[in-house]
């Protein structure tokens, strides 16, 4: 976060940050990994947004780059990036997008991981260590957070309709 | 992931971080001293 009074300091839009939704896979130490990348969340740091490309941006997310952190508006976009879900908080420079945001620093708010995962009990103790509540789901749970809303498949529909128009 | 197309771009400083805070262990108290009665002085 900037100082008062420093170079660098920008005056900024919102003090509130945004809160969306993304899918994570785990890495071999149960820490939560971004979908695309071998990116690991650190428990107790927030993730910092690095540009992948050979010449990197000069800020991230960049205006022509398409790097940062993505958050997905709903549960239903971020479902199917990854099996564990979750509530995630972004600030910092950010990119308002149609349906979600790229972002600069993210950190989870929440997460919401398959009953069956954490039968063992070891992963939700590896969990707990991002300092957010855990919640276990079952297949039907799933399933119910991550249905599309009436607007979110009217949308669907119209991107497979411009899709299947553009193939012929 | 699929968020459409990029609309503006905003700064967003939160006052407080989003990122939860660990609270400090507290360090074990020290037990009170204990106090030494004084000998009364023996009548002689």
């Amino acid at each position: 976060m900037s100082e008062k009074g420093s170079p660098h300091f920008v005056v900024p839009d919102s003090i509130e940050p945004v809160l969306g939704w993304k899918g994570w896979t785990l890495t071999g130490m149960c820490r939560l990994r971004s979908p695309s990348f071998v990116t690991a969340w650190i428990p107790g740091s927030p993730l910092k947004a690095d540009c992948g490309q050979a010449v990197p941006c000069q800020e991230t997310p960049g205006k022509r780059c398409r790097c940062g952190i993505y958050i997905a508006g709903s549960a239903y976009r971020a479902a199917g990036y990854g099996y564990i879900l979750g509530k995630v908080y972004g600030w910092g420079k950010t990119v308002v997008h149609e349906t979600g945001w790229r972002v600069e620093h993210a950190y989870p708010s929440e997460l919401f991981v398959p009953a069956t995962l954490l039968d063992s009990g070891a992963l939700f103790r590896e969990l707990q260590e991002y300092g957010v509540p855990v919640t276990a789901l079952d297949d039907w749970d799933f399933r119910i957070l991550t249905t599309p809303t009436a607007t979110e498949a009217e949308w669907v529909l119209e991107r497979m309709k411009k899709w299947t128009g553009k193939k012929r | 992931m699929e968020i459409g197309k990029p609309e503006r771009t905003i700064v967003i400083e939160p006052v407080e971080s989003p990122v939860p805070q660990k609270e400090p262990v507290e360090a074990p108290k020290e037990p009170a001293p204990v106090k030494v009665p004084e000998k009364e002085p023996v009548p002689a």
